[in-house]
């Protein structure tokens, strides 16, 4: 079964790579510029200035808007979950070479679950649209700052582990 | 922008968002502990299984240096974006 998707596949192996590429982008930085130059300025501004409602309100619209941005990052991430193991068949990888070892650890142990509880903020029950439309503020504003904690906490891990996953596909330094 | 459709400012987000400095603290001490105890094991464990290769000394220490280095990493990063630390 293996050897025939293999068989079947290595003639694709480029095409694959090639898709996996764009929406390994697209997964990395379809948010970067909403989060650093809407959001992140907002919900500073938010935490300096509490009690202002125009603040609020921008704070509350640039999380509203960021749950649908993130729309593109949720599309492209199970696309590199299917396309990833067939570039690993289709290329003939194995566990033995270290930077793929690594590079599944990272995937399976921070990103699926990150991506998990990042699927759930922005799509699920605690989408802040939907939230609002239930008439609840408490859950509303409980559901922001849950999603402004889990922002904060992930943004180092986001730096340096997509990072590190990019280079290591690239580069295969051992 | 039509500045009528934001969304409204709801009276219980007039609270201020406290931060514990601890709490970021125990943050990222637990993500260096996450590496050390399940992100490098977990890598060790596939090495030895496909590729019959066992941890060296160094690579442990290269582990531990990898954890620390992130966790102050992880500590300032989000020391900066949290503004109200108490």
């Amino acid at each position: 079964m293996l050897q025939f998707a293999q068989s079947f596949l290595a003639g694709y192996y480029l095409q694959i790579k090639f898709i996996h590429l764009v929406f390994a982008g697209m997964w990395f930085w379809s948010t970067s510029v909403a989060y650093t130059y809407y959001l992140v300025p907002l919900f500073r501004d938010w935490l300096k200035n509490p009690e202002d409602p125009d603040r609020i309100r921008l704070r509350n619209w640039a999380m509203e808007r960021f749950d649908e941005g993130a729309i593109l990052e949720h599309v492209a991430f199970p696309i590199l979950l299917i396309t990833g193991p067939m570039l690993m068949i289709a290329g003939g990888w194995t566990l033995v070479s270290s930077w793929l070892a690594m590079k599944l650890v990272l995937v399976v142990l921070v990103f699926i679950p990150v991506e998990v509880m990042d699927y759930y903020l922005a799509h699920f029950s605690l989408n802040k649209a939907k939230i609002r439309a239930t008439g609840t503020p408490e859950a509303y504003e409980k559901a922001i700052r849950l999603h402004w904690w889990f922002l904060v906490v992930s943004t180092p891990i986001v730096i340096v582990v997509i990072t590190l996953i990019f280079y290591l596909a690239i580069v295969k330094p051992f | 922008m039509n500045v009528a459709k934001l969304p409204p400012a709801f009276e219980i987000s007039r609270q201020p968002f406290q931060v514990r400095q601890q709490t970021i603290d125990r943050i990222s001490l637990a993500m260096s502990v996450y590496i050390l105890l399940v992100l490098y094991p977990a890598y060790e464990l596939i090495r030895w299984m496909w590729a019959d290769s066992s941890p060296s000394l160094s690579s442990v220490g290269i582990a531990l240096l990898i954890a620390i280095l992130f966790g102050l990493f992880a500590r300032n990063t989000i020391s900066r974006y949290m503004v109200n630390i108490r």
